[in-house]
């Protein structure tokens, strides 16, 4: 018995009532790395003096024996003399004396140290397992082969929308909410991301669904399948599934492609042409452009720029695309021609800016186009009548100035010598040649006087001096000088309230003035004549008005009387050519401004004529 | 009056007889004893004053009267010569003008004529306009005599 305990691979050892060691065999004394004399009379306490709770703990299980005799099994860790940790199992027995009486203890140990590490490593590897699914961005389910969820994360739960608790047990997460495929199409049942893998047998990877979740968003999920396998199993036990939310990079990509799609009906549809030009070529153009340029798409694309430019117009853009590039400025305009696919020239308005990316680097130039060559060509038309209206009002002015003044010369002849004659010669006449030579010399003076007031009214236009800030008040008191014989005559009361400043030829406006006063002073009623001038500030002009209580004008006669040489009394009632208004209306008229009457026949008129602001102020 | 030794020499510049003949006509009417001198355009005037070719004997006038409106060389010309001609630039220079607008015109260029005069149409005035060249005559002889 002795020897074969002694034979024994496992440690063994026999242990009297009192708790001492009787025997122990050679595995014990491996076990614990110390001989057996070392045990031998001694009890677990003397053996391990600094590890009280373990003697007691063996103390402790060998009363129980003691009282209750026969096996015994518990785990307990204990130190060899080495000092290496082991977890072990007692297996103890008792066994009796030939008297039949409780003699001792044999026991053994069993060595578990290295199974305990392999669970901690296990449980150790479950719990981070555990930890990695729950903290997992993705929802992560298991399901059973009757496709019943029997599992799943915090990320399910959040991703779905239901508590775990209320997904764990259901048929698939697709059973719990209403669900649709990419084209908004109902999931059915067949169509669950499960169903779908066990039917085809193979693993899904980004199988999209979308889920209407219980708070009314729609959530795209984008859904992962793989068989769940024992290993050296053909067959599998369940199925894992793994959900993205990818609701935020669908709508991401949803609004791009709708971004895409509508900028590329707006480049293609735009009235104005559009080109993406890189390194002065075209990379990209638009039907309004090709139909500018009288050239097709495939004509337009990869051609430098400026081969189809107007050769006067080719480095036109140069200056401005300098300093987009400068990054001085963020768009440049100009005009400029180009040349059409049949050689016509087409004048095109362009704006160019640059596309950079994030990193500000240039990507290419976007250029939108507008065909101007209509407005240009009634730009042209326009500024030639003017030259041309120029050009003729000059002639027309230089023709009144040479033929009035060519007039006078045999004018003066025909007078002074018909003056001559008579003054010679008047007394052998008789009376009747006398009164016609008379008609002659009063014809030619008459004449004569026509001739100056037309030669004074072309000289309001070739004459007139640059316009300059002219106080209306000096302007007015310099006519009134000039015409104090006939106020005093009249006396007339002339009076204003006060005038503003306005941009004009002071000569000119005091001719204005002059004009109308003597005007109203010779059409005056038979009551004394009173005069007044006053102005109103009107948003962008000054209005004029000379109102006097003379004889008035009949609403028929409002125009004609600013015309040249017309009259509305003869020459005995009241004298002159019938020039003055129409120098009023010219001169006004030389000023920006306009002039009218208002009247009733009468009750006098008043005269309103109007001056630009603005220029006034900007120079005064 | 002041006495008058010699006779005024006038040189009349003008292109038209009818004219020439009422300066004559008029200056036979006003009180000074004078004679005129006519030469028709401006070349002539100022051989006249030059006294070059066929003018080389004639009087330096103590007058010019200048028409504005003269073939070859006009009447600007003319005076422009007169003025900057450093022996000619003191004979008094009386223009005659169709036109105050002509008037205007020729102090534009800043010329110093001595007198502008605007031929009227009325024979009395122009007889008017004489008898001022008489006034004007009989004070500039008090200024230092003829250079002759």
């Amino acid at each position: 018995m002795i020897d074969l305990v002694e034979s024994l691979p496992v440690p063994v050892f026999i242990k009297s009532k009192d708790g001492r060691y009787l025997a122990v065999n050679q595995a014990w004394e491996e076990f614990f790395g110390i001989s057996r004399d070392e045990f031998l009379g001694k009890s677990v306490a003397e053996l391990y003096p600094q590890n009280p709770g373990v003697a007691a703990k063996h103390a402790a299980m060998d009363r129980e024996l003691w009282a209750r005799p026969g096996g015994q099994r518990y785990e307990t860790p204990i130190t060899t003399f080495a000092g290496e940790a082991r977890d072990t199992i007692y297996y103890k027995a008792t066994f009796r004396g030939g008297d039949g009486e409780v003699e001792g203890l044999v026991g053994t140990i069993v060595d578990i140290t290295a199974r305990k590490q392999a669970e901690a490593a296990l449980r150790e590897s479950e719990e981070r397992f555990r930890a990695v699914v729950d903290s997992a961005n993705e929802g992560i389910l298991v399901y059973d082969r009757a496709l019943n969820i029997v599992a799943g994360n915090q990320a399910a739960e959040r991703i779905i929308g239901v508590p775990l608790l209320d997904i764990i047990g259901a048929a698939g997460f697709t059973s719990l909410l209403p669900c649709v495929h990419a084209d908004g199409r109902t999931l059915e049942e067949k169509d669950r991301p499960t169903r779908v893998t066990l039917r085809t047998g193979k693993p899904l990877t980004g199988y999209l669904v979308g889920i209407k979740r219980r708070d009314g968003q729609l959530t795209w999920l984008s859904v992962n399948t793989a068989f769940l396998r024992r290993p050296g199993e053909d067959d599998w036990y369940g199925i894992v599934s793994t959900i993205g939310d990818i609701t935020a990079q669908r709508n991401a990509e949803m609004a791009l492609r709708e971004s895409e799609a509508r900028f590329r009906q707006t480049f293609e549809l735009a009235a104005a042409g559009i080109a993406h030009v890189v390194e002065g070529r075209f990379t990209r153009v638009n039907r309004s452009l090709c139909e500018i340029l009288g050239r097709s798409e495939a004509e337009l694309i990869g051609i430098s720029v400026k081969d189809i430019s107007h050769p006067e117009d080719r480095d036109v853009s140069d200056p401005g695309r300098a300093r987009i590039y400068a990054r001085e400025i963020d768009s440049v305009r100009f005009e400029k021609r180009y040349l059409r696919g049949n050689g016509a020239v087409v004048w095109v308005e362009v704006v160019i800016a640059p596309v950079r990316n994030e990193a500000g680097a240039m990507l290419y130039e976007i250029a939108i186009y507008k065909d101007i060559t209509e407005r240009k060509r009634a730009d042209a038309a326009l500024e030639e009548a003017h030259q041309e209206l120029k050009r003729s009002n000059a002639e027309l002015e230089q023709f009144a100035y040479v033929a009035s003044h060519d007039l006078q010369e045999p004018l003066r002849m025909v007078s002074s010598y018909t003056q001559l004659v008579l003054r010679r010669y008047g007394e052998r006449l008789d009376g009747d040649a006398k009164e016609f030579m008379n008609y002659v010399v009063e014809g030619a003076g008459r004449m004569k006087q026509l001739i100056e007031d037309l030669l004074a009214y072309s000289r309001v236009g070739t004459r007139g001096k640059e316009l300059a800030p002219v106080d209306l008040e000096a302007a007015l008191r310099k006519s009134l000088t000039n015409l104090r014989n006939s106020i005093e005559e009249s006396s007339a009361a002339v009076t204003w309230d006060p005038l503003p400043t306005v941009l004009a030829d002071d000569m000119q406006l005091a001719q204005l003035f002059q004009n109308l006063i003597g005007n109203a002073l010779k059409f005056r009623a038979a009551s004394v004549p009173r005069i007044h001038v006053s102005a109103a500030e009107k948003d962008s002009e000054w209005e004029i008005a000379l109102a006097d209580n003379g004889i008035g004008i009949e609403p028929q006669y409002y125009e004609r009387i600013f015309m040249v040489f017309q009259r509305l009394h003869n020459k005995t009632e009241y004298p002159g050519t019938g020039i003055g208004l129409a120098i009023c209306k010219k001169v006004v008229e030389r000023h920006g401004g306009r002039l009218w009457v208002e009247s009733r026949l009468g009750e006098g008129s008043t005269f309103r004529f109007t001056f630009p602001k603005g220029r006034a102020e900007k120079n005064g | 009056m002041v006495e008058q030794n010699r006779p005024v020499e006038i040189l009349l510049v003008e292109d038209n007889p009818g004219d020439e003949r009422l300066t004559r006509e008029a200056l036979k009417e006003g009180k000074v004893y004078s004679n005129l001198y006519w030469v028709k355009d401006g070349v002539e005037a100022m051989q006249f004053l030059r006294r070059e070719g066929r003018y080389q004997d004639v009087a330096r006038p103590d007058i010019v009267l200048l028409d504005l409106n003269l073939p070859k060389k006009d009447g600007r010309e003319v005076l422009e010569e007169i003025k900057t001609d450093e022996d000619l630039k003191r004979i008094p220079v009386v223009v005659l003008t169709t036109s105050k607008a002509e008037e205007d015109v020729l102090r534009t260029y800043n010329l110093h004529a001595n007198c502008y005069v605007t031929k009227p149409v009325d024979l009395e005035k122009f007889i008017v306009v004489v008898r001022s060249i008489d006034r004007f005559w009989l004070t500039v002889v008090t200024l230092p005599p003829n250079g002759n």
